[in-house]
């Protein structure tokens, strides 16, 4: 039964017989009583109550909108583990958790304790292994003394499980036992706590999530929901306390649910038109963005909500990408903001638009497109590291910078030898001849130039970083390719580019000013270092074969990845048995907020440890370090 | 990189307090339970606009509704109750729609044009209406028969029910 027409009818013909009896009192003499009066009140009560418990149950629903204001969240190194850390509630994952914690701790009682396996089980299983008795606990064998009365109540009030509070000192004893330095975290002051409580790695809907669909999508928002209940609430009381003027705000109630009847949505005849003021910056530059929304159709429209689709990877730096405004037929609206440039090509989305009639009780979502898609590329600089970069010994015939243990043409003294007739005037020691009257040749270390790849982890694994917003290794890792890259080349080495695990990523060795830009413009704007996009994590070794293939047959390897995962260390060794000598040169995105963090920053110590023990050189690059410091430290450590 | 401030739009806020405040006075004048109850009423809208919480902005208008209504039965002129009923749907709608623009643009975006357009097109609805029951409250009915009143009263209540059914 359609109750709303119902209501419809019987309430147009009140009101003709009470027009009716309005003009002609004889004719409608109904002798309606007080009581009756008295009845019609409560039935409105009773209908009010009614509407105003339904209300409840509903709630007013808006559309969200994206944050194109930050750059997309980066996840944390070893948010895997954290996300099975989390699920401690499953017996069988927090088994699997305290095995796999086991497992690293032992490991690095045999590295960094020198104690065999079977001592490290032994003191892993009696708790020996560190003076944390919750670890100790936690991951042996033998149940220790359960702890004081104060610890635990502090424990309760702390804010944290006692489950993660055990994550918490087995990992702290764990960095304690791989020599890593304390975590200076745990002195934070209580409003610190209280905001990282609070705060954590803040979600939300990100960019991705938000991109505006061009198919108009219309929903009520109900945001007047009850207000007929309202009404008849205010009609009810009136009526029972014989109060005309009570009644009459009810009437006023009664208008606005009819206004809020008016359900039609406004057409979204809007035009967008958005100009940067850079197209081509240099990375760290700001642009201004200008977007201006006109609306073309002859109707007002009351109201649009407007969040321009600023580039996931480019920071609003200043300004907002948003407008909210009203617009008449014809008339325009502005909207400036500014961005910072980043590294790579970046195309703006679609605008996500939101239009409500006058009420706002029915809404309008569409994404609007400019006519050209504006773009913005960012292409940084080639740079040199400031250090040099060593390579790997190798015996080829070109001249350039990898160090050979042959005495000959160079640029370093090797070592003087006897001359013989023929030697150019040039090379002889002329000061010994002052000293001694013996003729001798002065012979240089041999250099010879390298042909060298450099292969650029972007797997999803290496797009962590320590901070929640920040620079992905990846990032960095394509920043230390453009440096590194840039000083081979001048060195006289042929250079070619590489992506780990994407076979279209491809720059094959070579040299020269045409090689140059190639290699600039793939570093900046190559689809495999794009940020925000989701690089597969599958296993590599498809490409590893057609990297094979495609290697020339003397090619070093630099491969740059923060070694996240064990398939970069594989692929790194497997490389260099092929013959490929490897180094590595590895930013390291580590972070030892969570429990997670410090067993992630302590697995991979282990993969550098076993990397330089097979022979690879690795540079292990800070995250707060200049590279060549880092690269200078690597040298260091390979002359000792 | 500038982080969005998701709180309620300025604009709308401030209508939305100014117009609460307007609702109590009018009602306050004839009554001091209606002053009491209001009191309350814009308090809470005021807690509501500062957490961005819709809830609690409508039980704050539902009190501030409430206290319109005690003015009216404790002797409040018909003018006074429907202009403070009006200011009082304002007041809600303001700070409503400064919630939903907090939370969909940000307090960073220009919304002023926006929010006033809307709270004027509401303040324009509420008054026409308002005029409307006031001009059927200003009909001479003549005799004392309670036929006409009643008949009309049944005539708003179904459509009442219409409308949420409707809705």
């Amino acid at each position: 039964m359609n109750w709303a027409r119902l209501f419809a009818m019987a309430s147009g013909a009140a009101f003709a017989v009470g027009l009716g009896a309005l003009i002609a009192p004889g004719l409608f003499a109904l002798g309606i009583k007080q009581y009756v009066v008295i009845g019609i009140g409560a039935v409105a009560l009773l209908g009010a109550f009614q509407i105003v418990r339904l209300r409840r149950k509903g709630s007013i629903r808006y559309t969200e909108t994206g944050n194109p204001e930050r750059l997309p969240s980066v996840a944390a190194p070893g948010d895997e583990l954290d996300r099975l850390l989390a699920g401690y509630e499953q017996p069988d994952s927090a088994n699997r958790r305290r095995d796999q914690l086991r497992r690293v701790v032992i490991d690095a009682l045999v590295r960094y304790q020198g104690l065999s396996e079977a001592e490290a089980t032994a003191q892993v299983d009696d708790g020996t292994w560190t003076d944390d008795t919750v670890a100790a606990s936690y991951l042996g064998t033998v149940s220790a003394r359960s702890e004081p009365l104060a610890t635990r109540i502090r424990t309760r009030f702390s804010g944290t499980t006692a489950g993660k509070r055990t994550l918490v000192r087995t990992a702290d004893a764990l960095a304690a036992v791989a020599d890593l330095p304390q975590r200076s975290n745990e002195d934070a002051s209580l409003l610190e706590r209280l905001r990282q409580r609070f705060d954590g790695r803040p979600t939300g809907v990100d960019r991705a999530v938000a991109v505006a669909d061009p198919e108009p999508r219309t929903r009520l928002t109900e945001r007047w929901r009850g207000i007929s209940g309202i009404a008849l609430l205010a009609v009810g009381v009136g009526a029972l306390a014989g109060e005309p003027a009570v009644i009459l705000i009810g009437v006023v109630g009664i208008g606005y649910a009819a206004y809020a009847r008016s359900t039609t949505p406004p057409e979204a005849t809007l035009s967008l038109e958005r100009t940067v003021d850079a197209e081509n910056p240099n990375p760290g530059d700001t642009i201004t963005v200008t977007l201006t929304v006109t609306n073309d159709g002859d109707r007002i429209l009351p109201d649009v909500r407007l969040v321009d689709g600023v580039p996931a990877a480019l920071p609003v730096i200043d300004g907002s990408p948003r407008m909210g405004t009203a617009l008449r037929p014809g008339t325009a609206a502005t909207v400036t903001y500014t961005l910072e440039a980043r590294r790579g090509r970046h195309d703006f989305g679609p605008a996500q638009v939101l239009v409500r009639n006058t009420a706002g009780s029915v809404e309008r979502e569409q994404g609007v497109s400019t006519d050209e898609t504006t773009t913005v590329t960012c292409r940084p600089q080639l740079e040199p590291v400031g250090e040099p970069v060593e390579l790997r010994e190798q015996h080829t015939q070109r001249t350039g910078r990898v160090d050979t243990n042959t005495g000959g043409d160079g640029t370093e003294f090797f070592a003087t030898r006897e001359y013989r007739p023929g030697d150019p005037m040039a090379r002889i020691d002329w000061n010994r001849h002052a000293r001694t009257g013996d003729l001798a040749t002065l012979e240089f270390r041999e250099e010879r130039s390298a042909t060298v790849v450099l292969v650029v982890d972007r797997d999803r694994r290496a797009a962590v970083g320590p901070e929640p917003y920040g620079d992905t290794a990846i990032e960095r890792s394509v920043d230390a390719a453009n440096r590194v890259f840039t000083t081979l080349l001048s060195d006289g080495n042929r250079v070619g580019i590489a992506a780990l695990g994407d076979a279209d990523c491809w720059l094959p060795p070579g040299a020269g000013e045409v090689h140059r830009s190639q290699a600039r413009e793939l570093l900046s704007t190559d689809h495999a270092f794009e940020r925000g996009q989701e690089p597969p994590a599958a296993l590599p070794y498809r490409w590893l074969s057609r990297l094979r293939e495609q290697l020339p047959g003397d090619a070093q390897v630099v491969l740059f990845s923060p070694l996240c995962s064990a398939t970069v260390a594989i692929v790194a060794r497997q490389l260099d048995a092929y013959g490929h000598p490897v180094t590595v040169v590895s930013p390291d995105p580590m972070s030892r907020e969570t429990p997670a963090g410090t067993v992630a920053t302590v697995i991979r110590r282990f993969r550098i440890s076993d990397l330089r023990a097979a022979g690879i050189p690795v540079v292990d690059w800070q995250w707060d370090e200049p590279l060549p410091v880092s690269v200078a430290q690597a040298r260091r450590r390979r002359a000792r | 990189m500038t982080e969005i401030v998701r709180s309620p739009a300025r604009t709308g806020s401030i209508v939305a307090l100014l117009a609460a405040l307007l609702a109590l006075a009018l009602g306050g004048l004839f009554s001091a339970v209606a002053l009491a109850i209001g009191l309350i009423g814009v308090l809470i809208v005021a807690l509501g606009l500062a957490l961005a919480r819709h809830d609690i902005v409508t039980v704050g208008s539902t009190l501030l509704f409430g206290s319109v209504v005690a003015a009216g039965l404790q002797g409040a002129p018909p003018g006074i109750t429907l202009g403070s009923a009006v200011v009082t749907v304002v007041a809600w709608d303001s700070a409503s729609t400064a919630i939903d623009l907090g939370a969909q643009l940000g307090r960073e975006a220009s919304t002023t044009r926006l929010e006033l357009v809307h709270s004027g097109a509401t303040a324009f609805v509420g008054t026409v209406t308002a005029g409307l029951g006031w001009a059927l409250f200003q009909i001479p009915l003549g005799e004392t028969s309670l036929t006409v009143p009643v008949l009309l009263l049944v005539a708003v209540i179904c459509l009442a029910g219409m409308f949420w059914y409707r809705e």
